[in-house]
């Protein structure tokens, strides 16, 4: 009876309640600390779920069969509202379109390319590659592509955010390294390699900087999401 | 509202049902994307489904909450091969600012040159 209870209580509540909960307190947590880059509600949430879980004396896998059904029946659809952003940073960009798209898309072509060389040359196994090979993707379009290659999407989703804020503390000194100047330039740059977080960190330095880092960030994400494509033309 | 709500799952249905039916390999919900992103350049994008889109894309994060705890699963494979992990996401990131920065310079300097070439000739 008592177990009984206990399943039907972790059920209802573990996902439904638990994750946006987490996630609330996460948003706050961020807040606290001024909005810094390093400080990411998602990951805060994963933290705060995890010692929930701990101190209720659950499973993760408990969680995760009461959070996913309901999660990924509305990733998809709130995937592709992607395109709202697309479309309002397309705008801006007329009559330099063409070359704005070839360079983001060399972009995200070299982070993918790179990201399998490197790791399999430091002998990481075949899961693990797929897993890195999509990380220039907006978290979203990444863990689609990743399931679609034979990666575990749950790591691809940590992967991209760690990278994100790796990219974002990275890439401002790495650009000016390279004599990168032009605002446009290093908001596409930084949009490809840090996604969000980058667009965000970006958006603070300069208005310019930012709305390419928008952009950068979406033509990332088209891109990527074309990497199945090519993946099975090269496995094959 | 509603209307752009319904509007999003159609477009990721008509994605992920072309790939399921055609076996294609680009997942579903960057194919609606996609769709949706040509619809609006087709038709335009109404405010209405703007500042939905908006306000699902600020909860979006929401959901990488069960991946990243699913991801604690995974803490084996990450504490074997993180030196792996570590260099390949600082290469990459590395890759792709020089990558992106440089073709678009490069890019930019062709066109200009171009320009010039092109008034030069003209003044001929």
């Amino acid at each position: 009876m008592m177990t009984a209870w206990h399943a039907l209580a972790v059920q209802l509540s573990a996902g439904p309640l638990l994750t946006p909960a987490a996630y609330g307190a996460g948003v706050a947590l961020q807040r606290r600390c001024g909005h810094h880059m390093l400080a990411n509600p998602v990951l805060f949430a994963v933290v705060i779920v995890v010692a929930v879980l701990y101190v209720a004396g659950l499973s993760c896998a408990d969680y995760i069969v009461s959070a996913e059904p309901m999660m990924m029946m509305m990733l998809g659809p709130a995937t592709v509202a992607l395109a709202v952003p697309l479309y309002a940073h397309a705008g801006q960009i007329r009559g330099s379109a063409a070359r704005l798209v070839a360079a983001a898309g060399l972009g995200a072509a070299a982070a993918a390319a790179s990201a399998v060389a490197i790791a399999w040359m430091c002998g990481a196994p075949a899961v693990l590659v797929r897993s890195l090979a999509p990380k220039s993707a907006t978290t979203a379009i990444a863990m689609a592509v990743s399931a679609q290659i034979g990666g575990l999407p749950a790591l691809t989703a940590v992967v991209v955010t760690t990278s994100a804020i790796a990219g974002a503390m990275l890439g401002s000194s790495v650009l000016t390294l390279a004599g990168l100047r032009d605002p446009r330039i290093r908001g596409l740059a930084i949009g490809v390699a840090a996604q969000v977080i980058g667009t965000a960190y970006a958006l603070a330095r300069d208005q310019t900087e930012g709305a390419y880092a928008g952009l950068g960030m979406a033509l990332a994400g088209v891109f990527t999401g074309l990497l199945p494509t090519v993946w099975h033309a090269v496995t094959v | 509202m509603l209307r752009a709500l319904l509007l999003f799952a159609a477009a990721y249905t008509l994605g992920e049902g072309a790939r399921r039916l055609l076996h294609l390999p680009v997942p579903g919900a960057a194919r609606g994307m996609m769709l949706l992103f040509l619809l609006f350049v087709r038709r335009g994008m109404p405010a209405a489904v703007e500042r939905t889109g908006r306000r699902v894309l600020y909860l979006l994060p929401l959901f990488f909450v069960p991946p990243g705890v699913a991801a604690v699963e995974h803490a084996t494979l990450i504490v074997r091969y993180w030196p792996a992990i570590v260099a390949a996401l600082t290469g990459s990131s590395v890759a792709a600012l020089l990558v992106t920065g440089f073709a678009l310079l490069a890019f930019e300097r062709n066109e200009a040159a171009g320009r010039a070439n092109l008034a030069a000739r003209e003044q001929e």
